[in-house]
């Protein structure tokens, strides 16, 4: 098989959302020391940004993003310490860490904003839902992402939203960080109340919100 | 992925059996004790040699109950409504409910000006090509009136033009029995032989009794003399309950029932096997000013009388009309093979090729419905994968139902975002206009040819020359 099938390969694995696929050819690249880059620009990534096209076209539906979100972050996980000896960090447009609330275990949203942010090319960690804020605390903490994406659904979760930022504020990391919220009860106006940067109403709002975000960095 | 499983439709119905054969014997009263009025001679004629009592001084056939009975046992009840393009044959009974393009509207909105005027052929012809890409759509009546043509034949350039435009079947009407010549020429020019008019079927014609009681000379002895050639008949009352019926939408379906019995006997007895619609058309009245108006009794009547159609074992066209939230729901979760129509607003008596597209829409909305839930669609193991907590957005079967219309109908026109917001009904038009200019902006599909169009050119002119001063 020559260079260019593979990574043919490699961004149909992702494009169609082939996890397994998509997990035995970063596996295969490692192994045998083949082009990491290379395959990551042309390949992986080439795919990720292929079913983001085909999304904003309306031929692909949130479950194919959310297919080839995951296939794509599964490839991240096994490559990355390689990328990381790379500068990897090059490729990615940031690193975004995103949560929905303690209290509130409403996966969808925050399932479907992640999806589309690592479709847009970013590195996206998603912590989880009912995530405690000491936790949330401490991955902004160790993992240094650039920004904190907060997702909350009820109205009695998304004070939360604002616990974080005080929390924030008071471990003395705020400045580290840019954080958007969204959810449906939340209002750009409630995050500008609470000192959030940003706000999106939808997935595609907190794509651009984060590029956004990300060139104030 | 797909499993045994049934179909759950949602299906409604307004009689029961008790009342469908009370509908049926008040009917038989009906035409036995009070009659009905016949202007044509030769359907008086027809009608006695039949056995039925006729009054010649009245113009009145008393038709008794087993002539009602034989006429049914003559009429098929089934058959295939042809199209030019057979791709586009509508076989009644249908499965699924087909919609005719309305007709015969007196005015349009102007698409370019938005503007109400006068139809004109111009008008049929636009909305035949728009009809063509109404997926629902099976049958067209011309949509307007042509005021733009002669008064003595502008039913026929309708009807040409119609047939011209769009090859699924046509449906519209004549006047006198002078003019089925030039409808049986067009047939055979464009189908080569009247052994192909008979086999084929693409046209058929509207009788419109007139409510309450009446058959009008001209229409019905054009309609006998077009009964050779096995042209489907579709009666279709509009008893008005309070004004041109008595005012108990009970009774105005009684006497729907009447008006399409008397029509079946008539054509059975002309000629056996005749193919028939069994049309419903009730209105209702506005009390106030008396006039004419579709609403809600209207739909309620229209229901109950296919039914009616449905227990006599024949196909079925209802009225109804299609809001941008599916209004067509009760006729077709009634079963209704046709629908009338699509295409108007102002009580049908304004054609807008906008709505031809929203209506095509509610049609799909109503289907949707109707098709109800599917158990053959049972992804309990994805349950069981998934587990508490989590989502399905990743699950095979999600990525592959996502795109499956039969259980997630998405529309184009009406889209998610549009349906139930604040300015609906706007921002559904605008969708609408963009399909519509798009399709006449388009390439005309299943043109007829050159010489066939030539030659209705021509049948026209004569019917021009020679119609002139014939009238009822």
């Amino acid at each position: 098989m020559t260079d260019s099938i593979l990574i043919q390969e490699m961004k149909a694995s992702v494009l169609d959302g082939d996890e397994l696929k998509a997990v035995a050819l970063a596996k295969k690249i490692l192994q045998e020391n083949m082009d990491l880059m290379n395959a990551m620009d042309e390949g992986f990534l080439k795919g990720i940004q292929e079913a983001g096209r085909l999304y904003q076209e309306g031929e692909y539906f949130l479950p194919d993003l959310i297919c080839s979100a995951d296939a794509m972050k599964a490839v991240l996980s096994i490559v990355h310490p390689a990328l990381e000896g790379l500068d990897g960090r090059n490729i990615k447009k940031g690193r975004i860490a995103i949560a929905t609330v303690q209290g509130d275990v409403h996966d969808i949203g925050k399932t479907i904003v992640a999806a589309f942010l690592t479709a847009a090319g970013f590195e996206v960690h998603d912590l989880g839902t009912d995530v405690s804020n000491c936790d949330i605390i401490r991955y902004v903490k160790e993992m240094k992402p650039d920004i904190l994406a907060l997702s909350a659904l009820l109205t009695t979760t998304m004070v939360e939203q604002r616990s974080v930022i005080e929390m924030l504020k008071a471990e003395g990391v705020r400045d580290k960080v840019k954080v958007m919220v969204g959810g449906a009860p939340v209002s750009r106006k409630w995050a500008e109340s609470i000192s959030a940067d940003g706000y999106s109403e939808n997935a595609v709002e907190a794509v651009d919100l984060a590029k956004e975000l990300i060139s104030e960095v | 992925m797909k499993k045994e499983g049934k179909r759950m439709k949602l299906t409604n119905s307004i009689l029961s059996d008790d009342e469908k054969h009370l509908i049926h014997q008040r009917s038989l009263q009906i035409l036995n004790d009070a009659g009905v009025m016949f202007k044509s001679k030769n359907a008086l004629y027809i009608l006695q040699q039949a056995g039925a009592k006729i009054d010649w001084t009245g113009s009145i056939a008393k038709i008794q109950p087993e002539l009602v009975e034989e006429a049914l046992k003559r009429t098929p009840g089934a058959f295939v409504l042809g199209a030019r393009n057979p791709e586009y044959n509508f076989p009644m009974p249908s499965n699924q409910t087909g919609y005719f393009l309305d007709g015969t509207c007196t005015y349009t909105i102007d698409f370019d000006t938005g503007i109400k005027r006068y139809g004109t052929n111009k008008d049929v012809e636009n909305s035949a090509r728009v009809f063509q890409e109404a997926d629902l759509g099976a049958a067209a009546w011309a949509s307007v009136a042509a005021s733009d043509k002669p008064v003595h034949s502008h039913n026929l350039h309708e009807f040409l033009t119609a047939m011209q435009n769009t090859s699924k079947h046509v449906q519209h009407e004549l006047f006198i029995k002078e003019q089925t010549d030039y409808l049986i020429s067009t047939l055979e020019s464009i189908l080569g032989s009247k052994e192909e008019i008979r086999k084929r079927k693409i046209a058929s014609v509207v009788y419109c009794t007139i409510s309450p009681l009446v058959h009008e000379a001209g229409m019905c002895d054009a309609y006998l003399a077009l009964a050779d050639y096995e042209v489907p008949v579709m009666p279709f009352p509009m008893p008005i309950p309070g004004l041109t019926a008595p005012a108990s939408l009970f009774s105005a379906v009684c006497m729907n029932n009447a008006e399409v019995l008397s029509s079946i006997v008539l054509f059975q007895f002309s000629h056996p096997g005749t193919p028939i619609i069994y049309g419903a058309a009730e209105g209702s009245a506005n009390f106030v000013s008396g006039k004419y108006t579709e609403k809600v009794e209207s739909y309620i009547m229209s229901l109950a009388s296919s039914e009616m159609g449905k227990f006599y074992g024949l196909p079925t066209c209802a009225q109804g009309r299609g809001g941008i939230t599916g209004d067509f729901l009760p006729l077709t979760c009634g079963n209704v093979d046709l629908i009338d129509g699509i295409g108007t607003t102002e009580q049908a008596q304004t054609m807008m090729l906008e709505k031809i597209i929203l209506e095509n829409e509610a049609g799909h909305i109503a289907k949707r419905f109707h098709d109800g839930i599917n158990s053959a669609f049972d992804f309990f193991e994805d349950i069981l994968k998934v587990g508490p907590g989590g989502h399905f957005l990743k699950e095979k079967n999600t990525r592959i139902m996502s795109r499956n219309p039969e259980e997630f109908y998405v529309s184009k026109i009406i889209t998610d975002e549009i349906m139930g917001s604040l300015d609906e009904n706007e921002r559904a038009y605008e969708k609408a206009r963009e399909r519509v200019r798009e399709i006449l902006n388009g390439p005309r599909k299943d043109e007829m040819p050159d010489p066939v169009n030539q030659e209705i050119e021509e049948i026209l002119k004569r019917a021009d020359k020679e119609l002139e001063g014939l009238s009822e």
